[in-house]
């Protein structure tokens, strides 16, 4: 995560430039909005709206390239959250696999 | 022409084929329907203004009841927004407004003038669009001014300045299916009139069926730089492009330069399909004084928003590029 504060992931990290992203809520119709802010192989982090933001240890599905032709779908698990401004928060996820 | 001018011409028609002086942002779009906090239809152009380093983009929601309305939404680096819970301004329910806004609110403007935020929209009704201005000074209220056209009038853009002491707007009135800009005036914000045409459809271009003001005009040393819509009709249906042109400081009906091609036109997904596919058109752009940068924000498809990014002097060579630029 970007927010300078000590950085506990030992994967390399691939900073992504602002790639869209829609997630949900398990069992919840809702879809929330974001971008990702980096990958790596197990993990992502995305940017969401604060009000929207999921908590350590809840269960989402994300989706990658929302709105385009071929969007991707992976589980993941909320591990922490952070403050990204004053609108928005990061969100990093431990991905449970594509499907 | 000598050989090497002529190399050097081929070269630059090449290098721009294809390209748009507007870079797409990569998070674009930056504003669609999951982003809306209640119930609708569709999102799509938006008005903006900075007020400190706060931006707010005043974005045409269309309900599900197929009525636009207007909600907020804000940001603290021009890329990111969040939409307020509940919309902000809704057709009005009192007259005069209520029955000339009776099937919606389009399409607003934001223009900061004198210290007073202004907002020129349409005010839509079976008897047609027509232009109405509202002021606020929190975009939470809005104080209606008054109905500033008679239908058929769309695109109204309020100049950031008075012009040799009157207010200046720039409008888009219809004759059948053709549109062109014109420039008219008030003493009171209320009452317009000197009505002049200031820009034309042109025949062979990309903008020959209609043409209106998008953003509201950007004060420059070289004139009112205008970012205006132009609409081409094909077999598949209207095209709607982005274009610049440079009307003079003191008189805004004399075009003192206009670019030849689009700076921005649909190539993207997100602006080719939509509830109106192969639309780019744009209500608002934030100049960044410290970088020189403008930051416009467009409606895609009528569908979505999504943010352009140019250099303010690359849209100012624009306007004086000859028809070989493209």
């Amino acid at each position: 995560m970007s927010t300078g504060q000590l950085e506990l992931r030992s994967e390399v990290r691939c900073a992504r430039v602002a790639e869209r992203i829609c997630w949900t809520r398990e069992d919840a119709g809702n879809t929330y909005t974001g971008w990702i802010n980096d990958t790596s192989r197990n993990e992502v982090v995305f940017i969401t709206p604060r009000r929207d933001r999921p908590s350590p240890g809840e269960h989402i599905e994300l989706t990658f390239g929302a709105g385009g032709r071929a969007p991707q779908h992976t589980a993941a698990e909320v591990l922490r959250t952070e403050p990204y401004d004053r609108y928005f928060s990061l969100i990093a996820c431990k991905h449970a696999g594509l499907r | 022409m000598t050989q090497a001018a002529q190399t050097t011409a081929s070269q630059r028609r090449t290098r721009l084929a294809g390209r748009d002086v507007i870079h797409r942002w990569e998070g674009n779009p930056i504003v669609s329907l999951e982003d809306i906090p209640f119930p609708c239809n569709t999102v799509f152009n938006a008005a903006a203004t900075k007020i400190g380093d706060h931006y707010l983009l005043l974005i045409r929601v269309e309900d599900q009841r197929g009525r636009s309305i207007f909600a907020l939404a804000h940001s603290e680096d021009g890329y990111r927004f969040v939409v307020d819970p509940e919309p902000v301004m809704t057709p009005a329910d009192t007259e005069p407004f209520a029955t000339y806004e009776a099937c919606g609110i389009e399409d607003p403007r934001i223009t900061c003038l004198d210290g007073t935020h202004y907002v020129m929209y349409t005010a839509y009704s079976h008897y047609g669009p027509r232009l109405a201005l509202a002021k606020t000074d929190d975009f939470t209220s809005f104080t209606r001014i008054a109905l500033i056209s008679e239908p058929v009038n769309k695109d109204g853009a309020l100049f950031p300045k008075k012009i040799n002491g009157r207010y200046a707007r720039l409008d888009r009135p219809m004759v059948g299916s053709q549109g062109n800009i014109w420039v008219s005036y008030s003493d009171d914000l209320i009452h317009w009139g000197d009505a002049q045409v200031a820009m034309t459809t042109r025949p062979d271009h990309w903008d020959c069926v209609r043409v209106g003001a998008s953003a509201p005009p950007i004060e420059t040393d070289q004139g009112w730089l205008e970012i205006y819509h132009g609409v081409k009709d094909t077999a598949g249906g209207p095209i709607y492009r982005l274009g610049v042109a440079m009307l003079d400081l003191e008189n805004p009906a004399k075009v003192v330069g206009r670019a030849a091609i689009p700076i921005l036109t649909p190539r993207e997904y997100y602006e080719r399909v939509g509830d109106i596919g192969n639309v780019v058109f744009s209500c608002g752009a934030i100049v960044e004084q410290h970088t020189g940068l403008v930051k416009m924000y467009y409606g895609a498809a009528d569908t979505c928003i999504c943010v352009g990014i140019a250099k303010l002097d690359a849209l100012i060579t624009r306007c004086f590029e000859g028809e070989d630029s493209g």
